[in-house]
Protein backbone atom coordinates (compact mmCIF):
# COMPACT_ATOMS: atom_id res chain seq x y z
CA UNK A 1 0.00 0.00 0.00
CA UNK A 2 2.65 2.44 0.77
CA UNK A 3 4.72 1.44 -2.21
CA UNK A 4 1.64 2.23 -4.23
CA UNK A 5 1.27 5.91 -1.84
CA UNK A 6 4.67 6.48 -2.86
CA UNK A 7 4.37 5.81 -6.70
CA UNK A 8 1.14 7.73 -6.89
CA UNK A 9 2.35 10.84 -5.50
CA UNK A 10 5.78 10.18 -7.03
CA UNK A 11 3.38 10.36 -10.67
CA UNK A 12 1.89 13.17 -9.82
CA UNK A 13 4.75 15.44 -9.20
CA UNK A 14 5.94 14.48 -12.09
CA UNK A 15 3.06 15.20 -14.17
CA UNK A 16 2.31 19.00 -12.32
CA UNK A 17 6.21 19.53 -13.69
CA UNK A 18 5.09 18.95 -17.27
CA UNK A 19 2.10 21.22 -16.54
CA UNK A 20 2.16 24.72 -17.29
CA UNK A 21 1.91 26.01 -13.82
CA UNK A 22 5.39 25.75 -12.60
CA UNK A 23 6.58 26.81 -15.32
CA UNK A 24 5.07 29.94 -15.97
CA UNK A 25 6.91 33.41 -15.82
CA UNK A 26 6.19 37.51 -15.63
CA UNK A 27 7.26 36.96 -19.12
CA UNK A 28 4.18 34.74 -20.21
CA UNK A 29 1.60 36.62 -18.43
CA UNK A 30 2.59 39.44 -20.27
CA UNK A 31 3.10 37.92 -23.70
CA UNK A 32 -1.30 36.65 -23.27
CA UNK A 33 -2.48 39.71 -21.97
CA UNK A 34 -1.07 40.86 -25.12
CA UNK A 35 -2.61 38.26 -27.35
CA UNK A 36 -5.68 39.17 -24.84
CA UNK A 37 -5.43 42.78 -27.17
CA UNK A 38 -4.73 41.61 -30.11
CA UNK A 39 -7.63 39.25 -30.40
CA UNK A 40 -10.15 42.62 -28.90
CA UNK A 41 -8.73 44.55 -31.65
CA UNK A 42 -9.69 42.40 -34.24
CA UNK A 43 -12.98 40.81 -32.85
CA UNK A 44 -14.46 43.98 -31.14
CA UNK A 45 -12.84 46.86 -33.05
CA UNK A 46 -12.16 45.07 -36.51
CA UNK A 47 -8.73 46.29 -36.51
CA UNK A 48 -7.06 44.08 -39.25
CA UNK A 49 -8.74 40.71 -38.41
CA UNK A 50 -7.69 38.32 -40.69
CA UNK A 51 -4.16 39.09 -39.60
CA UNK A 52 -4.76 39.88 -36.01
CA UNK A 53 -6.83 37.16 -34.90
CA UNK A 54 -4.44 34.29 -36.50
CA UNK A 55 -1.54 36.17 -34.63
CA UNK A 56 -3.48 36.89 -31.62
CA UNK A 57 -4.41 33.41 -31.44
CA UNK A 58 -0.48 32.56 -32.32
CA UNK A 59 0.85 34.38 -28.99
CA UNK A 60 -1.71 32.20 -27.00
CA UNK A 61 -0.33 29.14 -28.77
CA UNK A 62 3.26 30.01 -28.17
CA UNK A 63 3.20 30.97 -24.94
CA UNK A 64 1.73 28.37 -23.44
CA UNK A 65 4.81 27.61 -20.77
CA UNK A 66 6.03 24.10 -20.62
CA UNK A 67 8.79 22.00 -19.57
CA UNK A 68 11.89 23.12 -21.91
CA UNK A 69 14.21 20.65 -23.05
CA UNK A 70 11.97 17.73 -21.99
CA UNK A 71 11.44 16.16 -25.94
CA UNK A 72 7.75 16.89 -25.64
CA UNK A 73 8.55 18.77 -28.97
CA UNK A 74 5.60 21.29 -28.63
CA UNK A 75 7.63 24.73 -28.93
CA UNK A 76 7.96 26.69 -32.10
CA UNK A 77 11.52 26.61 -31.76
CA UNK A 78 11.81 22.72 -30.91
CA UNK A 79 13.21 20.64 -33.84
CA UNK A 80 10.64 18.04 -34.85
CA UNK A 81 7.74 20.19 -33.48
CA UNK A 82 4.21 20.34 -35.88
CA UNK A 83 5.14 24.59 -35.50
CA UNK A 84 8.52 23.90 -35.82
CA UNK A 85 7.81 22.73 -39.61
CA UNK A 86 4.99 25.33 -40.17
CA UNK A 87 7.36 27.75 -39.20
CA UNK A 88 9.97 26.83 -41.74
CA UNK A 89 8.20 28.63 -44.38
CA UNK A 90 8.74 31.81 -42.20
CA UNK A 91 12.30 31.24 -41.46
CA UNK A 92 12.66 29.98 -45.27
CA UNK A 93 11.11 32.85 -47.09
CA UNK A 94 8.20 30.86 -48.43
CA UNK A 95 5.14 32.07 -47.23
CA UNK A 96 5.44 36.04 -48.25
CA UNK A 97 5.92 35.29 -52.24
CA UNK A 98 3.04 33.18 -51.86
CA UNK A 99 0.92 36.01 -50.32
CA UNK A 100 2.30 38.30 -52.93
CA UNK A 101 1.08 35.91 -55.40
CA UNK A 102 -2.68 36.26 -53.95
CA UNK A 103 -2.41 40.58 -53.75
CA UNK A 104 -1.27 40.25 -57.37
CA UNK A 105 -4.47 38.01 -58.33
CA UNK A 106 -6.36 40.50 -56.39
CA UNK A 107 -4.90 43.89 -56.91
CA UNK A 108 -6.61 45.77 -59.80
CA UNK A 109 -3.80 47.95 -61.40
CA UNK A 110 -6.30 50.24 -63.81
CA UNK A 111 -6.20 53.36 -61.31
CA UNK A 112 -2.42 53.39 -61.50
CA UNK A 113 -2.47 52.84 -65.19
CA UNK A 114 -4.87 55.54 -65.84
CA UNK A 115 -2.84 58.20 -63.78
CA UNK A 116 0.76 56.46 -64.16
CA UNK A 117 1.94 59.51 -62.41
CA UNK A 118 0.80 58.56 -59.39
CA UNK A 119 2.78 55.91 -58.83
CA UNK A 120 5.73 57.97 -58.00
CA UNK A 121 3.77 58.47 -54.35
CA UNK A 122 4.24 55.38 -54.13
CA UNK A 123 8.43 55.30 -54.15
CA UNK A 124 8.04 58.50 -52.18
CA UNK A 125 6.68 57.02 -48.98
CA UNK A 126 9.31 54.23 -49.12
CA UNK A 127 11.27 57.13 -47.23
CA UNK A 128 9.71 55.45 -44.35
CA UNK A 129 12.39 52.48 -44.36
CA UNK A 130 15.50 54.04 -45.30
CA UNK A 131 14.80 56.75 -42.56
CA UNK A 132 14.03 54.13 -39.99
CA UNK A 133 17.38 52.23 -41.14
CA UNK A 134 19.33 55.04 -40.33
CA UNK A 135 17.71 55.78 -37.01
CA UNK A 136 18.47 52.35 -35.66
CA UNK A 137 22.05 52.28 -36.84
CA UNK A 138 22.33 55.49 -34.43
CA UNK A 139 20.87 53.26 -31.85
CA UNK A 140 23.24 50.70 -32.11
CA UNK A 141 21.84 48.10 -34.54
CA UNK A 142 23.69 45.93 -36.80
CA UNK A 143 23.19 47.37 -40.49
CA UNK A 144 21.26 43.97 -41.11
CA UNK A 145 19.28 44.43 -38.06
CA UNK A 146 18.26 48.10 -39.29
CA UNK A 147 17.71 47.24 -42.80
CA UNK A 148 15.41 44.42 -41.47
CA UNK A 149 13.69 46.65 -38.92
CA UNK A 150 13.86 49.49 -41.65
CA UNK A 151 11.53 47.54 -43.81
CA UNK A 152 8.32 47.70 -40.95
CA UNK A 153 8.34 51.46 -42.46
CA UNK A 154 6.88 49.34 -46.08
CA UNK A 155 3.79 49.11 -43.91
CA UNK A 156 3.79 45.61 -45.62
CA UNK A 157 4.05 42.41 -43.54
CA UNK A 158 4.74 39.50 -46.05
CA UNK A 159 7.75 41.81 -47.45
CA UNK A 160 8.94 43.05 -44.07
CA UNK A 161 9.11 39.04 -43.04
CA UNK A 162 10.71 38.03 -46.07
CA UNK A 163 13.70 40.32 -45.51
CA UNK A 164 13.64 39.76 -41.25
CA UNK A 165 14.19 36.31 -42.60
CA UNK A 166 16.79 37.13 -44.68
CA UNK A 167 18.70 39.68 -42.63
CA UNK A 168 17.64 39.24 -38.80
CA UNK A 169 16.15 35.58 -38.57
CA UNK A 170 15.78 35.97 -34.84
CA UNK A 171 13.80 39.01 -35.43
CA UNK A 172 11.29 37.85 -37.24
CA UNK A 173 8.42 37.75 -34.82
CA UNK A 174 9.20 41.19 -33.31
CA UNK A 175 9.74 42.47 -36.69
CA UNK A 176 6.43 40.81 -38.30
CA UNK A 177 4.41 41.52 -35.07
CA UNK A 178 5.28 45.33 -35.10
CA UNK A 179 4.61 45.61 -38.65
CA UNK A 180 1.21 43.86 -38.09
CA UNK A 181 0.24 46.13 -35.33
CA UNK A 182 1.00 49.24 -36.84
CA UNK A 183 -0.74 48.31 -40.08
CA UNK A 184 -3.84 47.67 -38.72
CA UNK A 185 -3.05 51.26 -36.41
CA UNK A 186 -3.20 52.87 -39.65
CA UNK A 187 -6.43 54.94 -38.49
CA UNK A 188 -4.91 56.06 -36.05
CA UNK A 189 -1.17 56.89 -36.95
CA UNK A 190 -1.81 58.17 -40.60
CA UNK A 191 -4.85 61.36 -39.91
CA UNK A 192 -2.70 63.49 -37.86
CA UNK A 193 0.25 63.62 -40.18
CA UNK A 194 -1.92 64.18 -42.98
CA UNK A 195 -3.78 67.05 -41.37
CA UNK A 196 -0.55 68.71 -39.93
CA UNK A 197 1.11 68.62 -43.39
CA UNK A 198 -1.47 69.87 -46.11
CA UNK A 199 -3.80 72.93 -45.85
CA UNK A 200 -7.61 73.05 -45.94
CA UNK A 201 -7.49 74.38 -49.39
CA UNK A 202 -5.49 71.02 -50.26
CA UNK A 203 -7.42 68.67 -48.49
CA UNK A 204 -10.16 70.00 -50.59
CA UNK A 205 -8.75 69.48 -54.00
CA UNK A 206 -10.78 67.56 -56.68
CA UNK A 207 -8.85 65.62 -58.89
CA UNK A 208 -9.83 64.34 -62.42
CA UNK A 209 -11.86 61.43 -62.89
CA UNK A 210 -9.65 58.38 -64.04
CA UNK A 211 -9.45 57.69 -67.69
CA UNK A 212 -10.57 54.00 -69.02
CA UNK A 213 -8.39 51.28 -69.30
CA UNK A 214 -7.96 48.90 -72.07
CA UNK A 215 -7.55 45.09 -71.30
CA UNK A 216 -4.13 45.61 -73.45
CA UNK A 217 -2.77 47.87 -71.20
CA UNK A 218 -3.87 45.71 -67.93
CA UNK A 219 -2.14 42.68 -70.00
CA UNK A 220 0.68 44.35 -70.95
CA UNK A 221 1.21 45.84 -67.29
CA UNK A 222 2.55 42.71 -65.15
CA UNK A 223 4.97 41.84 -68.36
CA UNK A 224 6.69 44.87 -68.43
CA UNK A 225 6.05 45.78 -64.84
CA UNK A 226 8.36 42.22 -63.84
CA UNK A 227 10.72 43.10 -66.76
CA UNK A 228 11.49 46.35 -65.36
CA UNK A 229 11.38 46.63 -62.24
CA UNK A 230 13.39 43.15 -61.92
CA UNK A 231 16.12 44.12 -64.16
CA UNK A 232 16.58 47.14 -61.85
CA UNK A 233 16.72 45.19 -58.52
CA UNK A 234 16.81 41.56 -59.20
CA UNK A 235 16.68 40.81 -55.96
CA UNK A 236 12.80 41.63 -55.33
CA UNK A 237 12.35 38.77 -57.78
CA UNK A 238 10.70 36.61 -55.38
CA UNK A 239 8.34 39.06 -54.02
CA UNK A 240 7.49 41.36 -57.60
CA UNK A 241 7.53 38.11 -59.50
CA UNK A 242 4.92 36.33 -57.41
CA UNK A 243 3.37 39.79 -57.24
CA UNK A 244 2.93 40.06 -60.99
CA UNK A 245 2.25 36.28 -62.18
CA UNK A 246 -0.84 36.48 -59.59
CA UNK A 247 -2.09 39.88 -62.01
CA UNK A 248 -1.36 38.39 -65.42
CA UNK A 249 -3.75 35.51 -64.16
CA UNK A 250 -6.29 37.89 -63.08
CA UNK A 251 -6.06 40.40 -66.37
CA UNK A 252 -5.26 37.39 -68.91
CA UNK A 253 -9.16 35.85 -68.36
CA UNK A 254 -7.48 32.92 -69.53
CA UNK A 255 -6.42 31.41 -66.37
CA UNK A 256 -9.61 32.35 -64.16
CA UNK A 257 -9.64 29.33 -61.70
CA UNK A 258 -5.51 29.96 -61.43
CA UNK A 259 -6.02 33.28 -60.19
CA UNK A 260 -9.81 32.46 -57.88
CA UNK A 261 -7.22 29.75 -56.23
CA UNK A 262 -4.70 32.45 -55.95
CA UNK A 263 -6.71 34.66 -54.19
CA UNK A 264 -9.04 32.70 -52.33
CA UNK A 265 -8.00 29.31 -50.69
CA UNK A 266 -3.75 29.68 -51.46
CA UNK A 267 -3.88 33.33 -49.99
CA UNK A 268 -5.83 32.55 -46.85
CA UNK A 269 -4.54 29.20 -46.30
CA UNK A 270 -1.11 30.94 -46.00
CA UNK A 271 -2.39 34.11 -44.19
CA UNK A 272 -3.41 30.76 -41.45
CA UNK A 273 -0.14 29.57 -41.23
CA UNK A 274 1.46 33.24 -41.51
CA UNK A 275 -0.32 34.67 -39.02
CA UNK A 276 -0.16 31.26 -36.32
CA UNK A 277 3.24 30.62 -37.02
CA UNK A 278 4.56 34.52 -36.62
CA UNK A 279 2.31 34.77 -33.32
CA UNK A 280 3.97 31.78 -31.90
CA UNK A 281 7.40 32.79 -32.39
CA UNK A 282 7.21 35.22 -29.88
CA UNK A 283 7.72 33.22 -26.90
CA UNK A 284 8.54 35.31 -24.18
CA UNK A 285 11.33 34.02 -23.78
CA UNK A 286 12.86 35.19 -27.14
CA UNK A 287 10.38 38.17 -27.48
CA UNK A 288 10.38 40.11 -24.50
CA UNK A 289 13.74 41.76 -24.62
CA UNK A 290 14.66 45.55 -24.24
CA UNK A 291 15.84 44.80 -28.56
CA UNK A 292 11.76 44.18 -29.13
CA UNK A 293 10.56 47.20 -27.30
CA UNK A 294 13.76 48.96 -29.56
CA UNK A 295 11.36 47.76 -32.50
CA UNK A 296 8.07 48.73 -31.71
CA UNK A 297 9.45 52.71 -31.07
CA UNK A 298 11.15 52.08 -34.82
CA UNK A 299 8.38 50.88 -36.60
CA UNK A 300 6.00 53.70 -35.61
CA UNK A 301 9.01 55.98 -36.44
CA UNK A 302 8.84 54.59 -39.65
CA UNK A 303 5.22 54.13 -40.30
CA UNK A 304 5.07 57.99 -39.44
CA UNK A 305 8.15 59.07 -41.83
CA UNK A 306 6.71 56.59 -44.65
CA UNK A 307 3.49 58.97 -44.49
CA UNK A 308 5.33 62.16 -44.39
CA UNK A 309 6.90 60.99 -47.77
CA UNK A 310 4.19 60.43 -49.06
CA UNK A 311 1.78 63.38 -48.25
CA UNK A 312 5.24 65.74 -48.84
CA UNK A 313 6.16 64.33 -52.55
CA UNK A 314 2.33 65.06 -53.48
CA UNK A 315 3.00 68.71 -52.42
CA UNK A 316 6.21 69.00 -54.36
CA UNK A 317 4.50 67.01 -57.46
CA UNK A 318 1.55 70.30 -56.71
CA UNK A 319 4.38 72.47 -57.77
CA UNK A 320 5.10 71.10 -60.87
CA UNK A 321 1.15 70.44 -62.26
CA UNK A 322 -0.47 72.20 -63.68
CA UNK A 323 -4.24 73.75 -62.07
CA UNK A 324 -7.18 70.97 -63.09
CA UNK A 325 -4.50 68.25 -62.73
CA UNK A 326 -2.98 68.66 -59.34
CA UNK A 327 -3.22 65.87 -56.88
CA UNK A 328 -5.14 65.47 -53.40
CA UNK A 329 -1.78 65.58 -51.07
CA UNK A 330 -4.08 63.25 -48.99
CA UNK A 331 -3.64 60.47 -51.41
CA UNK A 332 0.55 60.86 -50.83
CA UNK A 333 0.22 58.85 -47.40
CA UNK A 334 -1.58 55.82 -49.64
CA UNK A 335 1.60 55.41 -50.84
CA UNK A 336 2.63 52.76 -47.92
CA UNK A 337 1.86 49.76 -49.09
CA UNK A 338 -1.06 48.65 -46.53
CA UNK A 339 -3.20 47.42 -49.21
CA UNK A 340 -6.56 48.74 -49.01
CA UNK A 341 -6.23 50.33 -45.08
CA UNK A 342 -4.17 52.96 -45.99
CA UNK A 343 -6.36 54.26 -49.81
CA UNK A 344 -9.64 54.12 -47.16
CA UNK A 345 -8.03 56.26 -44.65
CA UNK A 346 -7.13 58.56 -47.49
CA UNK A 347 -10.70 59.07 -48.46
CA UNK A 348 -12.04 59.08 -44.89
CA UNK A 349 -10.41 62.17 -44.44
CA UNK A 350 -10.96 63.81 -47.28
CA UNK A 351 -14.44 62.92 -47.11
CA UNK A 352 -14.54 64.87 -43.34
CA UNK A 353 -13.97 67.75 -45.15
CA UNK A 354 -16.01 67.95 -48.86
CA UNK A 355 -18.66 64.75 -48.31
CA UNK A 356 -18.97 64.36 -51.99
CA UNK A 357 -15.25 64.13 -52.70
CA UNK A 358 -13.94 60.76 -53.12
CA UNK A 359 -10.70 60.10 -53.07
CA UNK A 360 -10.82 56.31 -52.72
CA UNK A 361 -10.09 55.33 -56.44
CA UNK A 362 -7.58 58.03 -56.72
CA UNK A 363 -5.42 56.93 -53.51
CA UNK A 364 -5.87 53.08 -54.70
CA UNK A 365 -3.06 53.99 -57.04
CA UNK A 366 -0.53 55.17 -55.39
CA UNK A 367 -1.45 52.16 -52.46
CA UNK A 368 -0.58 49.63 -55.25
CA UNK A 369 2.25 51.43 -56.30
CA UNK A 370 3.46 51.15 -52.51
CA UNK A 371 3.42 47.20 -52.79
CA UNK A 372 5.68 47.40 -55.70
CA UNK A 373 7.48 50.10 -53.97
CA UNK A 374 8.45 48.27 -50.97
CA UNK A 375 9.09 45.00 -52.67
CA UNK A 376 12.00 47.38 -54.65
CA UNK A 377 13.21 48.54 -51.51
CA UNK A 378 13.17 44.97 -50.22
CA UNK A 379 15.48 43.61 -53.02
CA UNK A 380 17.46 46.89 -52.71
CA UNK A 381 18.16 45.82 -48.73
CA UNK A 382 19.07 42.06 -49.84
CA UNK A 383 21.04 43.40 -52.34
CA UNK A 384 23.06 45.42 -50.12
CA UNK A 385 23.07 43.00 -47.21
CA UNK A 386 23.22 39.34 -48.34
CA UNK A 387 27.10 39.41 -49.25
CA UNK B 1 38.64 63.39 -51.83
CA UNK B 2 36.14 61.99 -50.05
CA UNK B 3 35.68 59.17 -53.26
CA UNK B 4 39.30 58.74 -53.31
CA UNK B 5 38.91 57.49 -49.44
CA UNK B 6 35.61 55.87 -50.48
CA UNK B 7 37.72 53.90 -53.10
CA UNK B 8 40.71 53.30 -50.54
CA UNK B 9 38.29 51.66 -47.56
CA UNK B 10 36.78 49.56 -50.36
CA UNK B 11 40.12 48.15 -51.25
CA UNK B 12 41.23 47.61 -47.87
CA UNK B 13 38.21 46.00 -46.54
CA UNK B 14 38.12 44.17 -50.03
CA UNK B 15 41.77 42.58 -49.13
CA UNK B 16 40.51 41.80 -45.51
CA UNK B 17 37.82 39.74 -46.94
CA UNK B 18 34.64 41.42 -44.50
CA UNK B 19 30.96 40.93 -45.22
CA UNK B 20 28.84 43.79 -46.74
CA UNK B 21 27.41 44.81 -43.30
CA UNK B 22 31.03 45.58 -41.80
CA UNK B 23 32.11 47.16 -45.20
CA UNK B 24 28.80 49.43 -44.69
CA UNK B 25 29.51 49.75 -40.83
CA UNK B 26 32.87 51.09 -42.37
CA UNK B 27 32.27 53.70 -44.84
CA UNK B 28 28.72 54.26 -44.18
CA UNK B 29 28.45 54.86 -40.43
CA UNK B 30 25.77 57.35 -40.63
CA UNK B 31 23.45 55.11 -43.41
CA UNK B 32 23.13 58.32 -45.30
CA UNK B 33 24.42 56.93 -48.30
CA UNK B 34 22.07 53.47 -48.12
CA UNK B 35 19.60 55.67 -47.87
CA UNK B 36 20.44 57.76 -50.54
CA UNK B 37 20.95 55.09 -53.12
CA UNK B 38 18.30 52.94 -51.54
CA UNK B 39 15.77 55.82 -51.98
CA UNK B 40 17.17 56.88 -55.47
CA UNK B 41 17.32 52.91 -57.08
CA UNK B 42 13.75 53.44 -56.21
CA UNK B 43 12.49 55.79 -57.66
CA UNK B 44 14.49 54.74 -60.99
CA UNK B 45 12.85 51.70 -60.93
CA UNK B 46 9.44 53.22 -60.34
CA UNK B 47 9.73 55.87 -62.61
CA UNK B 48 10.92 53.40 -65.48
CA UNK B 49 7.27 52.28 -65.19
CA UNK B 50 5.71 55.68 -65.19
CA UNK B 51 7.38 56.52 -68.67
CA UNK B 52 6.52 52.74 -69.59
CA UNK B 53 3.12 53.52 -68.89
CA UNK B 54 2.68 56.56 -69.64
CA UNK B 55 3.76 56.10 -72.86
CA UNK B 56 1.84 52.58 -73.47
CA UNK B 57 -1.40 54.44 -73.81
CA UNK B 58 -0.59 56.53 -76.31
CA UNK B 59 1.24 54.53 -78.40
CA UNK B 60 -1.69 51.92 -77.84
CA UNK B 61 -4.08 54.42 -78.53
CA UNK B 62 -2.51 55.70 -82.09
CA UNK B 63 -2.35 51.82 -83.43
CA UNK B 64 -6.48 51.79 -82.76
CA UNK B 65 -6.89 55.15 -84.45
CA UNK B 66 -4.78 53.86 -87.37
CA UNK B 67 -6.46 50.70 -87.49
CA UNK B 68 -10.19 52.07 -87.50
CA UNK B 69 -8.97 54.70 -89.57
CA UNK B 70 -7.94 51.70 -92.38
CA UNK B 71 -11.53 50.19 -91.43
CA UNK B 72 -13.28 53.58 -92.29
CA UNK B 73 -14.72 54.05 -88.61
CA UNK B 74 -13.11 57.67 -87.97
CA UNK B 75 -16.50 58.47 -86.26
CA UNK B 76 -15.77 56.15 -83.84
CA UNK B 77 -12.62 57.54 -82.97
CA UNK B 78 -12.90 59.18 -79.36
CA UNK B 79 -10.40 61.79 -78.52
CA UNK B 80 -11.17 61.40 -74.92
CA UNK B 81 -11.22 58.18 -73.03
CA UNK B 82 -11.89 59.53 -69.65
CA UNK B 83 -14.56 57.30 -68.02
CA UNK B 84 -18.41 59.17 -68.44
CA UNK B 85 -19.63 61.20 -65.97
CA UNK B 86 -22.76 58.63 -65.14
CA UNK B 87 -20.47 55.97 -64.67
CA UNK B 88 -18.48 58.11 -62.30
CA UNK B 89 -21.52 59.28 -60.68
CA UNK B 90 -23.02 55.37 -59.90
CA UNK B 91 -19.71 54.35 -58.77
CA UNK B 92 -19.81 57.31 -56.77
CA UNK B 93 -23.32 56.08 -55.45
CA UNK B 94 -22.43 52.61 -54.57
CA UNK B 95 -19.80 53.68 -52.24
CA UNK B 96 -21.90 56.80 -50.39
CA UNK B 97 -23.84 53.52 -49.97
CA UNK B 98 -21.67 51.42 -48.79
CA UNK B 99 -20.52 53.74 -46.32
CA UNK B 100 -23.74 55.37 -44.71
CA UNK B 101 -24.58 51.34 -45.39
CA UNK B 102 -27.77 52.11 -47.01
CA UNK B 103 -28.31 48.49 -48.25
CA UNK B 104 -31.22 47.05 -48.65
CA UNK B 105 -30.65 44.20 -45.91
CA UNK B 106 -33.52 43.50 -43.90
CA UNK B 107 -34.11 42.03 -40.16
CA UNK B 108 -34.25 38.57 -40.20
CA UNK B 109 -37.25 38.73 -38.16
CA UNK B 110 -40.27 37.41 -39.87
CA UNK B 111 -43.68 38.24 -38.78
CA UNK B 112 -47.34 37.54 -39.28
CA UNK B 113 -49.25 40.19 -38.91
CA UNK B 114 -53.23 38.90 -38.51
CA UNK B 115 -55.89 41.06 -39.85
CA UNK B 116 -59.19 41.30 -38.93
CA UNK B 117 -61.55 41.98 -41.65
CA UNK B 118 -65.46 42.57 -40.96
CA UNK B 119 -67.43 39.40 -42.86
CA UNK B 120 -68.37 40.12 -46.49
CA UNK B 121 -69.59 37.42 -48.89
CA UNK B 122 -67.63 38.87 -51.65
CA UNK B 123 -64.58 37.90 -49.93
CA UNK B 124 -65.53 34.64 -48.40
CA UNK B 125 -63.93 31.72 -49.08
CA UNK B 126 -67.09 29.57 -49.06
CA UNK B 127 -68.08 31.04 -52.26
CA UNK B 128 -64.90 30.45 -53.87
CA UNK B 129 -64.78 26.73 -53.41
CA UNK B 130 -66.07 24.70 -56.17
CA UNK B 131 -68.81 22.50 -54.49
CA UNK B 132 -69.50 19.47 -56.08
CA UNK B 133 -73.43 17.77 -56.15
CA UNK B 134 -73.39 14.64 -53.81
Amino acid sequence: MDQLFEFASHAITQFWRYTSFPNFTLGHVIMILIAFLFLFLAITKDYEPLLLVPIGFGILIGNIPFMQNAGLEVGIYEEGSVMNYLYFGVIRGIYPPLIFLGIGAMTDFSTLLSNPKLILLGAAAQLGIFGAYMIALQLGYSPEQAAAIGIIGGADGPTAIFIASKLAPYLVGAIAVSAYSYMALIPVIQPPIMKILTTKKERLIRMKPPRSVSKTEKVLFPILGLLFTTLVVPAAMPLLGMLFFGNILKESGVTKRLADTAKGALIDIVTILIGITVGASTQATTFLRAESLGIFALGAVAFAMATFGGVLFAKIMNLFLKEGNKINPLIGSAGVSAVPAAARVSNTIGLQYDKTNYLLMHAAAPNVAGVIGSAVAAGILLSFFMG
Amino acid sequence: MILAQVQQTVATVDSTVIKNSGLFKQIDPVGIGMALIGILVVFVALILLYFIFMNVSKVLNISIKRTLRKEGKEDEIKEDNSIPAEVNAAIAMAIHLLYSEAHDKESAVLTINKISRTYSPWSSKIYGLRQYPR
